[in-house]
Order: C-alpha cells, then structure tokens, then sequence
C-alpha cells in the first residue's frame, strides 16, 4: 500500500524544509531552566515557565534614568487618555511578547510575554515562557492578574500588534479578555511624530541607540528571528538557541520604560533639555500646536530654528508657525515668519501674504506683487508637472482679480 | 380575442404567427417547444410571520407567498438545512430573508451571513436587504444592520461592521482570507451566528466548489468553537443533482429540497433556430450572432422587452453597436452589460431594464446569475451556452407573470450546438448536468486542513465533519514530521510563520500562475491568467490564444517572471498543439464488466509533453503545417476512467473490410522520397526486418495516412514515413483502422461528456492506444480529469458508461456527414481517414444493448 507522504509528493506536494530530522531525547541538560535562572509557576491552568527580575528604578538604561518624577498630562493628552488621579506610574503595564508569527491571525501567539510594572522603588520586568503551547492557558491566567490592576499598557506598536494578539489569544482559549478596556500608549506612533525627519529607521533598537544611547550586550538576538528559534526549540527540546530571546524581550521593555520617561519628560518639559536637536524641538513644538499649546508651540519652533534645521525643512517650520500665530490672533507676527518664507522662494507663503493684503489690508499692489513672486517661483519650478500647471492656473487667475479689483480702486480715487 | 389580451401577450404571440409564415424564417426554426401557462401556486403569510414583515411585503403589493417561499419559511423554522431550486424571477431569494429577517427581528443576538459568488450578485441581493432594513429599523431602531464585507470594504469600515453587523453579505473569498483566520476579531458576530445563506451552489462545482466545501467546513468548526451550530439554506439553479451536490457542500448527508417552484408561468415558447446553410458546397451557415440580431430586430421593432445573451465580452459590444446603427438608440433603448463594466452603469442598466426605458439588453453570462432585472418578454441566446443548466437560466429570463414568453437559441457552427439544434429531444429530454465536487481531494484538503489548524488547533481525535478521520490523522501527522505544525500533548499546533490561506486561492488548484500581458501603449497589461501547466500547451510560444473571445499570438513564455506576452492576432488559424502523453496505471479503484467491456476508474500518472503544435485553419480545420517544440514534461497524478477493447471485438474488426483504400496522389517526387525512405531504412521491413528482393517489394507507408494532410508536402515529410513489407504494411493499415476507430470513439465521449458533468471540456483529456500501458496491452479509451488527484469526473463517467456509450452511438450514428467531420468522430486527423464508420462499428461491438448489435448485423 502506498504511503500518504508518497503519494502528496507524486502530486507534487513536498511538506516543510525537509531538514526536520528525528530529535534525540532532549536531556535535563537541554532545558530552558539550565539556560535562564527562572522556574515553574502553577496556577489552577497549570504551569508555566516564569522569571522576575528587578530593576531600581534609579538605575540609567543608555542615558536614561528608569525613572523621573515629572508632569504627565502632556503624554496622556497626546494618548488620548484621562490622566489618572493616583500616581499614573502605578497603573502602567509595560507590555511586549515574542510570537510564533509576525503577520498575527487566529494561529499566531505568544510563546513569550514580558511584562514591567513600577512597584515601589523598583522597575519589575515578569517574563513567561511556553515550554509547551499548552502552557498558555496557565500564562495567561497571571498576565490577566496584572493586566486588571493595570489598565493602561505601554507599548511599541502595541495597538497594531500584541494587544490585539494577546486579546485573541484570551478568547482563543475561552477566557474573558482583560484587553477589551485596556488604554494605550503606543510609543511607536510618539516615535514616529517626533523622529520621522531625524531618524532614518524608528525600529525599538535604533531609537534605543540614537535617542538613549543604549548598546545591547552580545546576548542579542533581532525579534524577527525569535519565531525560528521557538519552532527549533519545540522540534528538538534543546532552549539553547531560545534562551537570548529572554534577553531580548527584557531589553524591549526596560528600553520601553526609560523611552518612556524620555518622551514624557521632553513633551512636558523641553526646556530642561539643553541640547535638543533642532529637528527634535520642531517636531515638539508641531506636538504642542496639535494638543493645543500655541504658546510653548511657537516657543519651541523659535528655539528649533535657532538650533538650526536641514534646509528642505526651515520653510515649512515658517508656515507651521505662521500658522500657530494666526490661531494665537497674532498677525503681525505671522505675516512676518510668511515674509521670511516668501523671501525662501515659498510659493505658498506668497499665496498666504497675497490673500492678506488683498483680504485684510486690502493694499492690491502689495497683493500683486506676492503673487508675481509666486508666478516666477512657479515659472522656475522644474518639469512641467500636473500640480505645476494647477498652481499656475489658481494665481493667474488671483492676479487677473486683482488687477480688477486695483484698477476699479483706482479709478474710484480718481473719482474723488 | 387580441382585444381582450394584454398587450404584451398580443404582442409575442403575434410575432410567432408572423415569424410562421415568413418563408426566409420559418424553416430555419427546427424545433418549437411551446409549453402552457402554469397558475401561481400561492399560500397565506405564516402566521407567526412577524406583523412588519406582513407590512413590509404588503407595502410591495405581496399578500401571499409562492409556495416554495413557504415550504422555505416552514423548512427554516423546523432547524432543517435546505436547498432550493427554483426558476429565475420565482422570489428566490425571499426564501431565505424573510425567515432571517424574522429571526434578526425577534432577537438582537442573532447574525446571519449570507454567501455569493460574485460581488454583483452580492451587490444586488444586498440593496433588498438594506430596504428592508431601513423598513424594520422604522419601527425597532437599529435591529437590522446590513453589512457588505468584501474585498472593496474600506479597512476604515471594518472593525465597526465586525462589531456590528447582523446581516452579512461576503463571498467565500473572503470569508477564506478575511474572516475565518481572524475570527477571534469576530467574537460577538460567531456567538451569535445562527444561520448561512449560500446563494447558487450550482456555480460551486469543480475545484472552486471542493475548496468551498472545506471553507465550510472550517466555518462549522469555528462556529462550534464559540458554541454555535449552524443552519444552512442553500439555492441552486437546475441541476441534475442539487441535494447530492448540497449535501456534500455542507457536509450534511440530511437536507431538504425545496422544488416545487409556485412561481406563477405563462406560455412558454423556446425556439430553435439554426441559422440557413449559405454555402452548400462548404457547408458554411450564416453566422449565429447576424441571425440572432435579426431576430432581435423583430423583437423591437414589435415592443417586445428582449435580453440577448451573447458568449464573449466582444460579441456584446459588436451586436449592440449593429443594432444600434439600424434602428438608431436615442432614448437609451439599447444596453450593454457585462463584466468589466462599473458596478453604477451595471446598477443604472437593470434599473432601465425593470422600468422599462431599456428594451433590448445585449449581456454575457454576467446576467445570467440571479440579479434582479424583473422579467423580461423574450431571451435570445447566440450559440448554446455550454450547459443545460446555463441554458435553462439564460432562457428564463424570458416570461414575467402569467404573460406569454418566447426564447431562442440560435445554433453557431460548434458540434455541440450542431448536435442539440438536430437533437432537441436530446436537450428537453434529459436532466440537466451533475455538479460534482470532491472535498476530500487530497491536495485541496491538506490546505485546508493547514488553514484549519491556524484557525484553532487541532485536538487528538477530533473529527472535521464526515471526513475520514484516519486520513485527517494521517494527515496531522505528515505535516507534524514535516515540520509545519507541533505536536503537544493533546493538541496539534500551526507552528510556521506563513500564513496559510494567505496561498492558497479557491478558484484554482494551481499553485503557480502564469500572467498574460499583453502591450497597451507601450504598457504591459494583464488580461489573465493560466496556471503554469497549463501554460505548457495553451500559451508555448508561437500559440494562437483565445481570451475574452479575442485571438492573440504568444510571443514568449518566460517561466522565470511568470509571464506570457501575447500580442492582439487577426490571423485565420489556431494553434493546436502536438502531444506526447504517457500514462502509467498506478491502481485501480473500481471495475466493472458490461457486456464483453471492461470499465475501469483509477489512478494514473500521466507524463505530458508538448513536442510540437500544429496550425490549423479556422474555416476548415485543415492542417496548414507542423511545427517542433520542445516544452519540459509535466506529470499530473489524476483519476480516470476507461475501458478496454477485448481481443475477439478486434479481431472482428480486423475482419471487416470496413474502408476501401482509395489510390491516393502522392505527389510528384513521390517516386524519389520512396527511395530515399528505403535507403534509409537499408531496404528492410522495419517492423519484421525482412530485406528486399526476390518476391518481397517494400511499400512505402504513411503513418498518419497520407488524406489526413492537405498537401503532399507535409504528408511525405520523411518522419512520417517507414518501409514494411506487404504482410507487416497489411497489419499496419488495420491498425490504422482499429486507431481511427478508437478515435472517433474518444473524440465523441470527450465531446459529449460535458452533457453529463457541469464541467468545462478542458477539465478532461482523452487518449486511446490500440496497445494501452493502462490496460495490459489491450486497446483502450481513457478520459482523465486534468485536475491533480481528481474532483469527481472519472468516478461519474465510470458510472454513466453505458448512457455516454449510447449517446456517442445516437451522436455519430444521425450525424448527417458521411466520412466523420468534426461534429461527431472529430476532424480528420493523425488518427485515420474519417473513421465514422470504424467508430460506428466498434461503439456497435461495445454497445451494452444487445437489440443494437442484432439491428446493425
């Protein structure tokens, strides 16, 4: 009789990688507890591989204290988050996990969860590992624990990625989810705000290392290889080849804490930093127009362009912040920045100055004379594009109005 | 009176008397079946009907249900799963909502998802829901919540539908890629779904409906998973087995039908029409399309609300502009729908057609499937659609009410339509064809069982509806040793990074596809796609292509990119290519004796490589020349079904002296090739070795006879030729005759067996071979399915053996031609002259029915 495998392959299916061999009996030796100080921890599910360690919250990950008292509204503004009335600190959960696939789905989970909480003078990073996915019953059990006293999870990229997975997770095995309620603060969505002109890359371990100046240790390993390592693991039993993810998972989350801390300090106070980069300060002040503080906003334009800021980007702080001024009802202020950026041969800029003095002042030769800059800005624009051609057509069209509207204001006075 | 009838009515009955007696029309109708009007069958609203619904359908004019609707109503709310068949415009899909619409009415939990094929389809049925729901939501705010989830929902939209939706429209792609392996996202939605609609089952068949049948599967058992059985109604256009094919759809071997249409008919009359033979000596017919559109002209001009069904894209935009330029369109009168066209204009054209502004309406089979248009007065089909059930349906968008109705099919020059307008009885006699699907095909199920687990994971000893639960295990455990999936202590687990349904595609079972591009100012642009072993023999380069009813040249075929690049071809030949098939036996399933035949269904190997293609003309479907290719072999391991000739049914051949052996004129330099053949064969027999000289003079012979080419050029081409001697060139031309005779015969069965499966005649291949590796050495006819480990069709065709033997005797032996043509034993071809007769005599020889050999002796 023919073999299944056999006859899949004469139809031309071959399963796997075909390098699975028959693993030899894994030994004590082999186990994850000979490779991370941790050890079994049972609930009414069962076990479940666990690790604690501490952190004194005084401790400086890269260049960045654990912790630092501050004033939290601006972040939890930014997070769209009612600021607790208790201490914040007490009711945050630091939350990252390792899964078995990146792209999530009902068959993706989390072989490993971290979790760091502040308790007293401590940062406590709790870690769980599946030694079998059986465990995850029992793990999630303890995640759900902390999770109900902590309602609000800090993340990077957790709203897309492990929130909703360990959420599924929860439903997948007939629990209710403590993640229905949950209140986030992703801080890839901050890192992207503030870094994105700065930073080429705004993965974890690059603004660990641009913006805390932390180096990882050799123990190392990219999230992106941890679901290898698992299927490795569970294949032949050895928790060699896995044991570094636990390095890694902690290192995401003490670097999500002092991120964190980071962040937080800079949106409530920037003034206390001396040597933001100019870029950094530019995107802080766009922050504080968003949530409604054109006050310290224009401050911190002013204190970005003073730092200095690549070229391609000085024009549009000018028009952001001539924005700002026109919200504050300060004018003259912002018709002052729109000049700077008409003279930086900024098309809109002269639109804007063009409809103020035909609008407000009503001074239609000063109005002509923007929008012949812009008509010469546009002449000299290179290539003969759509958007070229459109912008050309709405000013011919603004000056052709006000030629009229100068002409008949003319012939009035002469009238008089 | 014609004063007392509706006006209507007055009107298609007067164009048929007048069509009677128009000499230059009349003869061309070769069959007219008339059939008389049908009374509604109605019943009283069920009484638990919730009063808002009453309204609702009261506020539509309804004060009664058909009685299928009923029968549904009842069905649905004993907990029964149902099928139902009914015609096109019977209120099908009332079947279904109004007992969901009470469900959804009577508790805000319930949700219910219903499933289309296509996103027109869903479109449509979608509007009537949403009415009825603002209806409903009138008086109970926000009980019924109608969503569309498909590939075009905005993924801005999605999460509120996921929260929200009651009512769900999707089609089986989505519910493959979108929904199943992100159920958890669907908590509240599983928890309370109750009930799945799955509009026209009938277009599940084949491999799309094996994929759609283990979709459903995986539904059922995430449903379970959040404590949910599910209730399904299916409908389904006619076919010959709409509770088997149900049945085996949803895995549940009890469920009801539901076919007794109360739909109210009028007099039908469905017309034949073969188009008149302007040629006799070629025999050429006026073209299909230029009769239909005449007789769609007369509908016109007589106020007659016609649609006319056209089988290409192409053809649509060709007849519509005709009968634009003849009769002048200023009021929108004429339309075009079809696909490609956006789904507003395809909105705009059936609201014309129901209120009547559109009176003529040219389409492609788009139109076919269930969307509401109302009824129209008259159907004209150019050319047979290609199956009973398809036909039905085409021609049943003619009749509204009780008002008399006609549909035509006007015959094209294609043997199938050749073969039904001259065998009517043949088509209004029979059933119309099996939808055949085959879930537990093991390719198409070990994907599904890998989605499966990704969706939850398999425990130990589970079972996955009626599949076998051995071969489930076997199953687990292959992929657990190859690595994909973990095994824990009682469960199985997905443990690979790929996301398994994100590969795997329901309308093929090819994992690898081949784009056709084609330049469009200077830009490639894709018009389709062939799955790359396909692309072997459909798109080798130098390949004539048919696509959309246009015809393209293949300029490359590159395996690398996956790309084959045609260019737009106005040539008058096709491509067809040459062959080389080997087929090994690698067991045989079942086996019967009929008469002294034996028929068999099993599995084979068949190795298959293109070594050439030929060119053919289209007018004539004579061999213009032969060209070599060399494509890699492709080997497919499939089912099949065959049977084999037994030695005495030859040697009787053998002794007919069937065909008489006309002198052929071989050509001028025949006399110089016949001495370069037998130097080259060093002037020996090359069958018994024997010399020349003395009493023995080599013949010269043809292997593909010499009348089967149209010039003496490509029949003496030296490949073609071999030197035997008289005895061994004797046998050689029997065998040539027992060949033929083999061909004609497969060449009629391939032909005709999309009459018994709704399938696609390039869903099967047919071979023959006088000495058949798959039958010891024995001659045989084989037909197997080209859709690795096969869907159902061999198993079938080993079932219907005698009917098809039968029918393929009927087919050849009324065909008015006198030699074979390529209406019954196939065109004149490698295989032999015409080989009517030979086919004739054998198929006699094979024929189960006694009466028939003593009638032909």
């Amino acid at each position: 009789m023919e073999n299944l495998s056999d006859k899949l392959r004469s139809l031309g299916i071959t399963l796997g990688t075909g390098r699975v061999t028959v693993p030899r009996a894994p030994t004590e030796k082999d186990s994850i507890e000979s490779y991370v100080p941790g050890e079994p921890v049972s609930n009414e599910w069962g076990e479940v591989f666990h690790i604690c360690r501490q952190y004194p919250k005084t401790m400086v990950h890269g260049e960045q204290a654990l912790f630092t008292d501050m004033d939290w509204d601006m972040i939890f503004r930014w997070a769209k988050i009612l600021l607790p009335s208790t201490n914040p600190v007490d009711q945050m959960v630091f939350l990252d996990t390792e899964t078995t696939g990146l792209a999530g789905g009902a068959g993706t989970f989390a072989f490993m969860v971290g979790i760091g909480i502040y308790q007293g003078s401590h940062f406590i990073l709790r870690q769980w590992f599946l030694r079998q996915p059986e465990e995850e019953k029992a793990m999630l059990a303890e995640i759900d624990r902390i999770i109900v006293s902590h309602p609000i999870a800090v993340s990077y990229n957790g709203k897309a990625f492990d929130v909703p997975l360990l959420h599924s997770r929860f439903i997948l095995n007939g629990f209710t989810s403590p993640f229905r309620q949950i209140q986030q603060i992703d801080l890839l969505h901050l890192a992207r705000k503030l870094w994105k002109n700065r930073l080429a890359s705004r993965t974890l371990s690059n603004i660990e290392q641009e913006i805390l100046a932390f180096k990882r240790s050799e123990e190392e390993v990219p999230g992106w290889m941890a679901p290898e390592l698992y299927y490795d693991y569970l294949r032949n039993g050895n928790a060699a080849g896995v044991a570094p993810v636990f390095y890694h998972n902690a290192m995401d989350i003490v670097t999500l804490g002092a991120l964190l801390m980071y962040t937080a300090k800079i949106l409530s106070a920037p003034n206390q930093f001396s040597n933001l980069h100019g870029l950094d300060l530019v995107a802080l002040a766009r922050l504080h127009a968003e949530l409604g503080e054109p006050v310290s906003a224009i401050q911190l334009y002013d204190s970005g362009l003073r730092s200095g800021v690549p070229d391609e980007f000085y024009v549009d702080c000018l028009l952001r912040q001539a924005d700002v001024c026109k919200k504050l009802g300060d004018i003259n202020q912002a018709i002052q920045y729109l000049e700077k950026a008409a003279d930086q041969q900024s098309v809109p800029a002269c639109e804007e100055l063009a409809k103020y003095y035909e609008h407000t002042e009503r001074d239609y030769e000063v109005a002509i004379r923007y929008v012949n800059q812009g008509l010469e800005i546009i002449e000299r624009m290179p290539g003969k594009t759509y958007q070229k051609s459109q912008l050309d057509r709405t000013f011919q069209h603004r000056l052709e109005r006000l030629l009229g509207k100068w002409q008949r204001k003319n012939e009035c006075e002469k009238g008089l | 009176m014609a004063t007392t009838e509706n006006p209507t009515q007055a009107k298609v009955s007067q164009l048929l008397a007048q069509w009677q007696s128009d000499r230059t029309l009349y003869p061309n109708i070769v069959y007219w079946k008339q059939s008389d009007p049908v009374a509604a069958e109605l019943c009283p609203f069920p009484e638990e009907m919730d009063n808002l619904l009453a309204q609702g359908l009261r506020n539509r004019g309804i004060r009664n249900l058909y009685s299928h609707q009923r029968e549904s109503w009842n069905a649905v709310h004993e907990g029964q799963d149902l099928v139902v068949v009914s015609g096109t415009a019977s209120g099908k899909s009332y079947c279904y909502l109004l007992p969901i619409l009470h469900r959804l009415v009577h508790s805000s939990e319930e949700k219910a998802l219903l499933m289309f094929p296509t996103k027109a389809l869903s479109a449509d049925q979608f509007d009537e829901a949403r009415e009825w729901g603002a209806f409903i939501n009138r008086s109970v705010p926000g009980q019924i919540r109608p969503a569309m989830y498909d590939g075009d929902t905005p993924s801005s939209q999605r999460p509120a539908i996921r929260a929200n939706a009651n009512l769900l429209f999707t089609n089986p792609d989505m519910l493959h890629l979108g929904i199943l392996p992100h159920h958890t996202q669907w908590e509240d939605f599983f928890r309370g779904l109750s009930i799945v609609v799955i509009d026209e089952v009938h277009v599940y068949r084949g491999v799309f409906g094996s994929h759609v049948a283990n979709v459903i599967r995986r539904l059922r058992r995430v449903a379970r998973f959040y404590g949910r059985e599910l209730q399904f109604i299916l409908t389904s256009a006619t076919v010959a087995n709409p509770l088997q094919h149900g049945s085996r759809l949803i895995d549940n071997p009890s469920i009801r039908l539901v076919d007794r249409d109360g739909a109210p008919r009028g007099e039908r009359n469905f017309l034949f029409y073969n188009p008149p033979v302007i040629n006799e000596d070629l025999g050429v017919r006026a073209s299909a399309s230029g009769e239909a559109m005449r007789i769609t002209s007369d509908l016109f001009r007589n106020r007659i609300q016609t649609i006319l069904f056209s089988r290409t894209r192409r053809g649509v935009e060709i007849i519509l502009r005709h009968l634009k330029d003849r009769h002048g369109d200023t009021l929108g009168e004429f339309r075009a729908y079809r696909s490609g066209y956006l789904p507003e204009d395809r909105r705009d054209t059936e609201r014309n057609l129901r209120n009547g502004t559109t009176r003529v309406v040219v389409a492609t089979s788009a139109l076919e499937l269930g969307i509401d248009i109302g009824g129209l007065d008259a159907a004209v089909l150019v050319g047979y659609p290609g199956t009973i059930s398809a036909t039905l349906q085409q021609s049943g968008r003619a009749g509204r009410g009780m008002e008399p109705s006609c549909a035509v099919m006007v015959a094209s020059a294609n043997p199938l339509d050749q073969y039904l307008v001259q065998h009517p009885d043949y088509f209004f006699g029979r059933n119309p064809e099996n939808v055949l699907i085959d879930p537990d095909n093991l390719l198409i199920l070990l994907n599904h069982i890998k989605c499966a687990m990704f969706e939850l994971p398999f425990r130990k000893g589970e079972q996955m509806g009626s599949l076998n639960q051995s071969l489930l295990s076997a199953l687990l455990d292959l992929l657990v040793q190859s690595g994909m999936v973990h095994e824990g202590v009682d469960q199985y687990f997905w443990m690979d990074a790929d996301y398994p349904a994100s590969h795997i595609s329901l309308r093929s079972s090819a994992e690898s596809t081949i784009l056709l591009q084609t330049q469009n100012e200077g830009k490639p642009v894709t018009i389709g796609e062939v799955d790359e072993l396909s692309s072997y023999w459909m798109t080798h380069p130098d390949a004539v292509y048919l696509h959309g009813g246009e015809s393209y040249l293949v300029e490359n075929l590159d395996f690398e990119k996956k790309v084959a690049t045609l260019t737009p071809f106005w040539g008058d030949y096709y491509t067809d290519p040459v062959k080389d098939i080997k087929i090994e036996r690698i067991s045989v399933l079942r086996e019967k004796e009929a008469g002294q035949v034996k028929i068999s269904q099993g599995e084979i190997m068949v190795h298959t490589q293109v070594v050439g293609f030929r060119r053919m003309r289209w007018e004539t479907r004579e061999i213009i020349d032969t060209h070599d290719l060399l494509m890699p072999v492709n080997t497919l391991r499939t089912t099949a079904y065959w049977f084999q000739i037994p030695t005495d049914v030859i040697d009787v051949l053998r002794s007919d002296a069937l065909w008489r052996n006309d002198p052929n004129q071989y050509g001028p330099a025949w006399n110089a090739i016949r001495t370069l053949v037998k130097r080259r064969d060093q002037f020996r027999c090359q069958l018994c070795g024997v010399p020349e000289g003395g009493e023995i003079s080599l013949h010269v012979h043809h292997k593909i006879p010499f009348r089967a080419f149209s010039n003496a050029m490509e029949a003496n081409r030296l490949d073609n030729l071999v030197s035997l001697c008289p005895a061994c060139h004797q046998e050689a031309e029997k065998n040539v005759k027992i060949r033929s005779g083999l061909a004609g015969v497969q060449y009629a069965i391939h032909h005709l067996s999309p009459l018994t499966l709704m399938c696609d005649m390039a869903d099967l291949e047919a071979a023959h071979d006088a000495k058949a590796s798959w039958a010891a050495q024995n001659a045989s006819v084989i037909l197997y399915e080209l859709i690795p480990a096969g869907i159902g069709y061999a198993e079938k065709l080993f079932d219907t053996h005698d009917e098809l033997l039968n029918d393929a005797y009927d087919l050849v032996s009324q065909c008015p031609c006198k030699e074979g043509c390529p209406s019954c034993v196939g065109p004149a071809g490698e295989n032999g002259l015409g080989g009517k007769a030979e086919s004739l005599a054998l198929m006699r020889l094979l024929s189960n029915v006694d009466g028939r050999n003593d009638l032909e002796r």
